[in-house]
């Protein structure tokens, strides 16, 4: 065999992958200084880190130049974030555990607990997130006790009914009503960033919004407001735009 | 080889502009797309013995049809089947720009790309893998550097190579699939005979279009169906998703892009403009911003019309020379309606046009420099504030700004407004911010009616009215027939730049060339007309006998002529002066009737050359001629000192200087004291008093002959009308007149009050307004002014702009109405209660 054996993914280098991958989210590039940062380690260690993932083919790599993904680098790091997501969803959402707990739990498991049982998880989570019976009682406080009949047919049905009423009145209302409830760009302040979730708004100018590059998970930073307190000068796919406040308000965000 | 038919396309600050004169040179013209105001530029280009014609199309962000400018770039591309669509791609901005690529990917046109601005990418750390970014686009991808011409031979041979070749097969973006089923729903409900757009678009394509909800298309269909459907389905996946499929798909486009740049284009983290980052913290800093912006302003306001006096004075120069030279054809006596025609019409008229030209050029001199730099942007965004509480937008306060000065750069200035509603609004109330052209009639009514201590006031109080109308006026067009949604002020902040020499002059001729061409022949055509009103019907008789009147006049200074000549002892009973005056007279007669040129003037000069001879040769005429001299040596004196106080205010340091000057070279004049007191009371009493008398019969000639032409009967038809306002028929006949240029009403006050050449210093026309009116009706006066169209060429300039004679009629009527009712209401108030009567 002449072509190095691709190595394995170690647990360690797929938490550079991770870190590369939410820093390019917002810079389009890397700097080693910043991965140092960000996984809270020294700047010699990154080097050889990097190394060894620009040898598989993973991100592009170039002493003092910035690091950026690769096509496959980029499938593999969405694949770790989405299982540390996917890990830690499950703890907070369906299981209730805190947010912290789940957090340090998703990172130790995220590297150990195989792929398809990740996925089973994050498959489960989602469908129970999904399904109407999730509106029942038995999740609420995930004590995942049956306050009916306990099993006895008659209760069942009852409280299935309930649940399909319930999710007939709530419906669509309630992801609305979510929507509502979030932030929006207008209420971060200057210096602030931002990953947008929604559009709201009537049609042509969220159109508008979506068209200059507002999409959903795209990250925005806000750099000014006018002398005058109106329109925001905003940082969004590496140029500056101005929108109105009111206009803003349109736009559905969480902070990053 | 065929001409090949470039469409050039990119977003606005792409550099596309930089392209299209890098590609074509000076080999361009500048049109508009049929009905609407976008402008259309065309060019040609050669190469390798291939011949280009190069369209530059409007710059878009999309093809969304959600401005007019969209919609005529995606128009152009379907209609007019360009051979190829060269995209100008901002290499430092290359995601947003790639927007716009897909979109036409997804029309499925020929596409070659301009990566323009390497450079400056490069220089910020951002590498390109060209043979990946055209292997993703399906098409070449040439780098280019507009500004220095660099790549414009690579890209028209890919631009010709790519016309040559059938259509490629694009990338498919991957939509969600609810959004691919519903468009193949939508699709197979189009049966081709949809409505306008059907025939024109592949079914795909239009299906697409239709769930996205495009504004120009659906309303369009004639089968409503489809619409109800593409509704149904709109609605269904946004209770799905969460979005409407326009954004889901906007969304997917970017996924696409961000998939291919990240692949594509490497960046280091310092790839941010810091350079303009830098300039932005002080241009926009929260206490510099304002006043830098404001000192800017001032610059601006100071170039476009402090420095176009000069050139201004020139050429009315110019054109007061041509019209003398024009007149010297005819014979000096002849009574030649065309020698008027052509003198004072169309000379006048021209120069009347041209005279703009000074400010449209430093105007757009100023534009082209804050747009290319990217202040523009800046300014709209420093502003928006103020303008939206008005509902107009950031980029109105320029214009309105310039209308204090000239409302015609103006309203020339409003191009840079994208939006319609916005543009027209803007245009609508800026005859509204008092231009300079009405300064004059402030400033001869305020010192007439109104004492000293309340002038400023008054001038004050001109100004905010006119700006309440504006800033009134806009917010009520806005809610009535501008409605609509206020346009989202979502625009883009472009890095600071430095504007090409080039663009800079290619912009300033553009305009000034259309000024001319389009504004100046309605302007032209009208002060033509106007003219004509003032000037026509002549008075074949007149109600007084002006000929025995200056008869009379005449014979009563000849009298006084002969007693001050017995006074001094010249001649008998003062012979020798009375026949030296008769002789001045005659050859003043003679310089009236004929040029220097004509014979008539030579012979009449000779015969009073020696007759002059005769006078002062004859025993005693010495002294005769030694008070010739000293008239001549006064005249002369008077002369130069007017010359060297030109300008000067009176009691200034210079001023006094002259004036010793003066009193020192008339104390030379060594003649007998009496013979001097003598000349003075000639020349100060007698020759003047017959000057200003023979001035008023010609003042009343002039007068009754005003009253007799068209505009007068116009102006006492209208007596009834103006009335209320507290006018007359002078009043009326002068406004009538006053359409030509705004100013042009005090010099006819000056008419039909008989008191000459009348200027806004006039103290003689001071007294006859003081006389005759009361200052509440001076008020009204200038009211009335400001609140009227200012001139013909605010008319031209607005139909030009907006493409149609619709507005500017509107303009017409409604300026004219909105001013007669709000004097009205002033007049009837102020009688009512005594104010200023």
């Amino acid at each position: 065999m002449t072509t190095q054996k691709k190595a394995q993914l170690t647990p360690a280098l797929e938490d550079y992958l991770e870190a590369i991958y939410n820093l390019c989210r917002f810079n389009k590039a890397a700097h080693s200084r910043d991965i140092a940062e960000a996984l809270n380690v020294h700047k010699s260690t990154v080097t050889a880190a990097l190394r060894s993932l620009g040898n598989m083919g993973l991100i592009n790599y170039a002493p003092y130049e910035a690091v950026t993904l690769t096509a496959e680098g980029r499938k593999k790091a969405e694949n770790v974030v989405w299982r540390h997501k996917a890990l830690r969803d499950f703890f907070v959402d369906v299981l209730k555990v805190d947010e912290e707990m789940a957090e340090t739990a998703a990172c130790g498991m995220e590297h150990s607990v195989p792929a398809e049982i990740v996925e089973k998880l994050a498959e489960f989570a989602a469908f129970i997130e999904k399904c109407p019976r999730n509106d029942g009682e038995w999740l609420k406080d995930a004590s995942f006790a049956c306050h009916g009949g306990g099993g006895e047919a008659n209760e069942c049905l009852l409280c299935l009914e309930d649940c399909v009423r319930d999710f007939k009145r709530e419906g669509i209302k309630k992801r609305k009503h979510h929507m509502e409830e979030s932030m929006t760009l207008d209420a971060i302040p200057v210096g602030g960033k931002a990953e947008v979730v929604s559009l709201k708004g009537d049609g042509s100018l969220r159109r508008r919004i979506a068209e200059m590059g507002i999409t959903r998970g795209s990250l925005i930073q806000v750099e000014r407001v006018a002398p005058l307190g109106d329109p925001l000068d905003i940082l969004v796919k590496g140029y500056h735009l101005s929108l109105r406040k009111d206009e803003a308000a349109n736009v559905v965000v969480t902070r990053a | 080889m065929p001409n090949i038919v470039v469409a050039l396309a990119g977003n606005p600050n792409s550099g596309k502009t930089t392209v299209f004169n890098a590609l074509t040179g000076l080999r361009q013209h500048v049109g508009n797309y049929p009905g609407v105001t976008v402008e259309k530029k065309e060019g040609a280009a050669r190469r390798n013995g291939g011949t280009f014609t190069i369209v530059d199309l409007p710059g878009t962000y999309s093809l969304s049809a959600s401005s007019p400018e969209e919609v005529v770039a995606r128009n152009f591309l379907v209609d007019e089947k360009p051979d190829v669509v060269v995209q100008v791609l901002d290499a430092s901005n290359l995601e947003r720009n790639l927007y716009l690529a897909v979109q036409m990917m997804e029309l499925g046109v020929k596409m070659a790309f301009a990566l323009n601005m390497s450079d400056v990418a490069k220089a910020r750390g951002i590498e390109f893998d060209l043979d990946k970014l055209s292997g993703f686009l399906k098409a070449p991808v040439v780098p280019t550097v507009g500004n220095k011409g660099q790549g414009t031979d690579a890209l028209l041979d890919a631009a010709a190579r790519v016309a040559g070749e059938p259509v490629g097969e694009y990338e498919k973006i991957k939509y969600p699939h609810g959004v691919r089923e519903a468009i193949e729903r939508i699709e197979c409900m189009l049966t081709g005979k949809d409505g306008e757009y059907a025939a024109r678009f592949p079914d795909k394509w239009l299906a697409a279009r239709i769930l996205e909800g495009d504004n120009e298309i659906v309303p369009a269909l004639c089968n409503r169906e489809v619409a109800k459907e593409a509704l149904r389905l709109r609605e269904s996946l946004e209770a799905e998703s969460g979005d409407f499929p326009e954004i889901t798909m906007a969304e997917a486009r970017y996924g696409w892009i961000s998939g291919m740049c990240s692949e594509a284009v490497r960046m280091t983290p310092e790839s941010r403009h810091e350079v303009s980052d830098t300039i932005d913290r002080v241009l926009l800093n929260r206490v510099l911003g304002l006043p830098i912006f404001l000192i800017l302003m001032y610059i601006v306001f100071q170039l476009v019309f402090t420095l176009a006096e000069p050139p201004m004075e020139w050429i009315e120069n110019a054109f007061g020379a041509l019209g003398s030279r024009a007149a010297g054809l005819w014979p000096k006596a002849a009574d030649s309606p065309l020698r008027e025609l052509l003198v004072d019409g169309i000379i006048g008229g021209v120069g009347g046009v041209l005279v703009f030209l000074p400010n449209i050029i430093l105007l757009f001199l100023a534009i082209a420099f804050l747009e290319g730099t990217g202040y523009m942007a800046r300014a709209a965004f420093l502003m928006d504030r103020l303008m939206h509480k008005i509902g107009l937008h950031g980029k109105s306060f320029i214009p309105m700004l310039l209308g204090f000065g000239c409302t015609v750069p103006a309203i020339m200035g409003t191009r840079t407004l994208e939006n319609r509603q916005d543009r027209l609004t803007t245009i609508l109330v800026l005859p509204w911010m008092s231009c300079g052209a009405r300064l004059p009639i402030y400033a001869l009514i305020i010192p007439a009616f109104f004492p000293e201590a309340l002038h400023a006031w008054m001038l004050w109080l001109i100004y905010v009215i006119g700006i309440v109308f504006a800033v009134v006026g806009a917010r009520l067009l806005r809610t009535s027939v501008f409605k609509g949604d206020s346009v989202p002020f979502v625009m883009e902040l472009p890095p600071y730049r430095i504007p090409t020499l080039r663009a800079v002059i290619t912009l300033m001729w553009d305009r000034a060339g259309e000024y001319v061409k389009k504004a100046g022949t309605i302007i032209l055509g009208v002060s033509i007309v106007l003219w004509a009103m003032t000037a026509y019907p002549k008075k074949p008789e007149f109600d007084r006998d002006y000929a025995a009147a200056r008869e009379a006049v005449v014979a009563g200074h000849m009298d006084a002529v002969a007693e001050l000549g017995t006074e001094l002892g010249l001649g008998q009973e003062g012979s020798f002066l009375r026949e030296w005056e008769e002789a001045k007279l005659e050859m003043a007669g003679v310089r009236d009737e004929y040029w220097e040129k004509e014979s008539g003037y030579v012979e009449g000069e000779r015969v009073y050359e020696a007759k002059l001879e005769q006078l002062f040769n004859q025993p005693g005429g010495a002294r005769l001629r030694e008070f010739a001299d000293a008239d001549a040596n006064l005249e002369e004196m008077e002369a130069a000192f007017a010359e060297e106080t030109e300008g000067l205010e009176e009691g200034s340091r210079e001023y006094r200087e002259a004036e010793r000057r003066r009193e020192a070279a008339i104390a030379a004049i060594a003649i007998e004291p009496g013979l001097f007191a003598g000349v003075a009371a000639y020349r100060d009493d007698i020759a003047a008093g017959y000057g200003e008398r023979m001035g008023e019969i010609d003042n009343a000639e002039a007068g009754e002959e005003l009253a007799h032409s068209i505009s007068g009967r116009i102006g006492k038809f209208l007596e009834p009308v103006v009335r209320p306002m507290g006018f007359d028929w002078r009043i009326a006949t002068a406004i009538i007149g006053s359409f030509a240029a705004k100013e042009v009403f005090v010099a006819q006050m000056g008419i039909v009050y008989s008191v000459g050449e009348a200027d806004e210093e006039s103290d003689s026309l001071r007294d006859k307004l003081c006389g005759n009116y009361t200052p509440l009706q001076g008020f009204c006066m200038m009211l009335y002014s400001l609140l009227s169209l200012p001139c013909v060429a605010t008319i031209a300039v607005a139909r030009r702009e907006t493409g149609g004679w619709k507005l500017p009629i509107a303009m017409i009527v409604g300026f004219t109405l909105v001013a007669y009712v709000a004097t009205t209401i002033v007049y009837q108030f102020g009688s009512a209660f005594g104010i200023g009567m």
